[in-house]
């Protein structure tokens, strides 16, 4: 099939609403279809489009613009509004459904807030934040107080959607002999979920959180002007006359999906059943659940385990000692334990464990992009040279220190990539950490990212996951 | 950050070490100075075989031994402040002077404060937040500290460091203070001159450590308490513990593996090619001028030539880096393979001697291309004139050259305020092929 000619194409929700889409307003659900046409979707190309507005508790009906300085008290009801830096204005998606026209679901990511949190600061450097995804996002920054500047009024908005299939590389045919045309729905995150405050350091890295007074009074957010803008590729005649044609074929693709589960003990196996038959990764974060859906904490945050009594600004870290992935009740794919305990007791870098977690994300040996160092996770700069080769180090222009980028992570097959079978079979992760029982429940988000095969007929589409 | 690397050499802030040591709010002593950290490690070894992208055989080699030699920790290890107050010529500048009979030691753990000037210059010591250095004590408890003049002369020895601390404690930029513990006898009674120091030491006189007693450790002495005596003990040294080698397997299917077996007693037997790398040393005699220096290399499959310029006198000093290029007022370089030049034109190095160091594009296109045919994928060029090199891509593209026929040499030219005499370590990458035939390994 020979491609004639890219276009450049944008479609509106289908369900505007009278004002604009917010999780307060009563507009959480936001609806786009891409027409069943004889053309091939560049999935990675992708991205929604609109303007972003934060509305301080106090302020409406006037509604005026959040004023971030750094000069600005630690608390009122203007100041002290902002959204996690490093998901931005993503933080807003709570589930993204994609599916074809004939309504067959082919992916569902929930809790896809949370699945950015670790991905992209495992795969994108603090010059990435601070300007390719900055431009694109503007809330993204590598500094909460940085993304906090950049949200002082309304915002316009151009995101990748990173969910499996559009991640991917491969073009998904729109046409009768395809997909018969994609249905994407977005479902806003609440409030509370979505907005917190941010933090200043001092010169000793000492931190102080801002945050709008009282958090219960509610900021909320509103999105509006959304469309959906992509590339298609147009085949030549016969291509088109081809795609138009029912007919028999089949498109791989990855998929991501999420499990809840919560941990409240210190030696704790978690079995999940996964469903999916080629399965490529498996990576948890956690959060105490308190800090979900509250005002006064970003839900977003990427933590250690924590014990109770911790806050945004000084966690009650319980460290982890030892992680054991399990298939079946076995030991799998590591024959051996992770253990971590010394390190982590230690504040220095838990290594088996974060190359694992890494690794489930993105191959290690091509890890090359990355927020996460020893600033970001332990509060040890690494910015000097050797010998008085005097380089400008200045810590406004570094990361924000011990916010975390934690988690736990395998990647099931990374020599093949075919992927592991998991439909019959139980995964388990078994976590030993310092976590003080039934006394501190942590959330875990378990993220899945599988091999799906989508097969199209006349008869229909099926996935087989 | 996994590997146990750390950019960052400002005492308290390094992942070696816990405890911020930050003497201008406490008195740090042997109970709260810092502690060595045991980090966990996880790194590749930067081999063809260990490394590569193929799965290895192991049921056809019947196994493989890996081998690691560990190095000199003299060459393995370095002082977090370089040189800085080692050695008399790298002293710190004394503020307040001494004079003769100071020091005296009424008990056994009397001590003589010793106050260094305030500053950012290496001859200074300061502990500032907002500087580009933390804090920039180079001394530890426990270490023996010398005075002399600034020509070396009327040295002397002043004592054990005990504890140190700001001589305005809890203000900014107060004097860097040690507090000695002096190896001599208590005083007699009624107290004679003889007692304390035998010389006076004027302000700006050198304060310095002695590299061998840190090396080495210090032998016990009776007029030291004997915590003191422990930590000035102490030589430097690393362990490793723990290791293991982590390796993914694969199961091949029984039918590949017969045919493998089948393969290997044949007569043609089973080949595998594997990266790898040929190490050549050249001790570079001259120092200015156009050097010239010939690479015995005779692999037939090479990717990449990487030449480290090396300080002779740095190899076994933990003063200094031993495993750094140096720079050395270098302005140009050029491979000559036969009779060809590569490059075409002399790669410029010169502005890699500017007052900070600038780099020259060209090397660092030069430079990432060798690298990259080697299979590293470029992730960071900051900071080039700290760890420098030069290097050159024999081929692209994945595709092969051919070294063997011809002489490999390099010309460096240094000008003439070049100083250092170096040793240069030249790594032929290239391909080498493994056959087992008839139950028989080679390589060549």
């Amino acid at each position: 099939m020979n491609i004639n000619q890219k276009e450049h194409a944008e479609v509106f929700p289908i369900n505007p609403p009278s004002g604009a889409y917010s999780f307060r307003g009563g507009f959480p659900i936001v609806q786009f279809q891409i027409a069943n046409q004889n053309k091939l979707l560049d999935p990675s190309s992708l991205r929604l489009n609109g303007t972003f507005k934060m509305i301080a508790p106090t302020l409406p009906p006037t509604r005026a613009p959040l004023n971030n300085t750094s000069a600005a008290p630690v608390a009122d009801s203007n100041t002290g509004i902002n959204i996690n830096n490093r998901v931005g204005i993503a933080s807003t998606i709570h589930q993204m459904t994609i599916s074809t026209l004939s309504n067959q679901t082919l992916e569902t990511v929930r809790s896809y807030g949370r699945y950015l949190a670790s991905v992209v600061p495992v795969t994108h450097s603090q010059s990435d934040f601070d300007m390719t995804n900055q431009v694109q996002n503007p809330a993204s920054a590598s500094r909460s107080f940085n993304g906090a500047h950049a949200l002082n009024n309304e915002v316009s908005f151009c995101i990748p959607l990173r969910s499996g299939l559009l991640s991917g590389q491969n073009f998904i045919p729109l046409g009768t002999s395809g997909v018969n045309g994609l249905q994407l729905q977005l479902e806003l995150a609440a409030d509370s979920a979505v907005i917190s405050g941010y933090e200043t350091y001092d010169k000793a890295d000492a931190a102080t959180q801002m945050l709008f007074n009282p958090p219960n009074n509610g900021a909320f957010y509103e999105l509006a002007d959304l469309t959906l803008s992509y590339n298609l590729y147009v085949p030549d005649e016969e291509g088109q006359n081809q795609m138009a044609m029912p007919s028999t074929g089949s498109l791989s693709y990855n998929s991501i999906s999420q499990l809840y589960s919560v941990i409240n003990s210190s030696d704790q196996t978690k079995v999940l059943n996964l469903g999916t038959s080629n399965t490529l990764s498996v990576f948890h974060n956690f959060i105490p659940t308190n800090q979900i859906n509250n005002y006064a904490f970003d839900s977003f945050s990427t933590g250690q385990l924590q014990n109770s009594g911790g806050t945004q600004i000084a966690p009650a870290n319980a460290t982890l000692n030892r992680v054991t992935f399990i298939r079946g009740g076995l030991k799998f794919p590591l024959e051996y334990d992770v253990e971590v305990q010394d390190a982590g007791e230690a504040d220095r870098p838990q290594t088996m464990n974060t190359i694992n977690f890494i690794n489930s994300i993105k191959p290690y040996k091509f890890y090359n992009h990355s927020l996460m160092s020893t600033y970001t996770n332990q509060g040890i700069i690494g910015t000097i040279g050797f010998n008085y080769a005097k380089t400008p180090r200045n810590k406004n222009t570094l990361p924000d220190p011990k916010a975390e980028i934690f988690g736990v992570g395998i990647s099931f097959d990374p020599l093949s990539k075919v992927g592991v079978d998991f439909r019959r079979t139980s995964y388990g992760v078994r976590l030993v950490s310092q976590l003080q029982d039934s006394n501190s429940p942590n959330s875990i988000f378990t993220y899945v990212r599988a091999r799906n095969t989508l097969t199209y007929s006349p008869a229909g589409i099926a996935v087989t996951s | 950050m996994f590997e146990g690397l750390n950019a960052n050499p400002s005492t308290g802030q390094s992942i070696y070490w816990s405890g911020d040591e930050n003497w201008d709010a406490q008195v740090i002593s042997e109970s709260n100075d810092s502690t060595a950290s045991t980090l966990q490690i996880q790194m590749p070894l930067q081999d063809g075989i260990l490394n590569g992208d193929k799965v290895f055989p192991v049921g056809a080699t019947e196994g493989l031994r890996l081998h690691l030699t560990l190095d000199a920790v003299s060459r393995s290890c370095n002082y977090q402040w370089g040189d800085k107050g080692v050695e008399q010529p790298n002293g710190v500048l004394l503020e307040t002077a001494l004079a003769v009979g100071d020091g005296k030691k009424v008990a056994i753990d009397s001590t003589l404060n010793i106050v260094i000037q305030q500053g950012s210059e290496k001859n200074k010591i300061e502990v500032n937040a907002d500087s580009t250095s933390l804090n920039t004590n180079p001394f530890s408890v426990g270490d023996c500290v010398y005075v002399s003049d600034a020509d070396g002369n009327n040295e002397e020895r002043l004592g054990i460091i005990s504890s140190y601390f700001s001589s305005t404690p809890g203000v900014a930029d107060g004097n860097f203070t040690m507090a000695v513990c002096r190896d001599a006898a208590i005083q007699a009674n009624p107290p004679v001159p003889a007692d304390g120091l035998a010389l006076a030491h004027a302000q700006g006189s050198f304060v310095f450590v002695k590299n061998s007693e840190r090396v080495n450790g210090r032998p016990s002495s009776v007029n030291i308490p004997p915590t003191l005596n422990l930590a000035a003990a102490v030589p430097i040294s690393f362990s490793i513990e723990n290791l293991e080698y982590l390796v993914g397997s694969v199961s091949p299917p029984a039918a590949y593996t017969a045919a493998m077996n089948t393969q290997m007693m044949s007569g043609k037997g089973l080949a595998m090619d594997f990266k790898t790398y040929s190490t050549y040393r050249v001790n570079l005699t001259a120092k200015i001028g156009l050097t010239n220096q010939l690479i015995p290399a005779t692999a037939q499959r090479a990717y990449s030539c990487l030449s480290v310029p090396l300080s002779n006198a740095a190899q076994i000093d933990m003063a200094a880096d031993s495993l750094g290029g140096v720079i050395d007022h270098c302005q140009n370089y050029q491979y000559v393979h036969g009779n060809k030049l590569i490059p075409d034109r002399p790669v410029p190095l010169e502005r890699y001697n500017n007052t900070p160091p600038h780099i020259d594009a060209l090397h660092l296109i030069e430079l990432e291309k060798a690298l990259l045919n080697c299979g590293f994928p470029t992730r960071n060029l900051q900071r080039m004139p700290q760890h420098f090199l030069i290097g050159r891509a024999f081929s692209k593209y994945g595709q092969v050259a051919e070294l063997f026929g011809e002489d490999l040499s390099l010309r460096v030219e240094y000008s003439g305020e070049a100083t250092v005499e170096k040793i240069f370590n030249h790594y032929i990458c290239h391909l080498r092929r493994m056959t087992i035939s008839n139950g028989r390994t080679t390589a060549f």
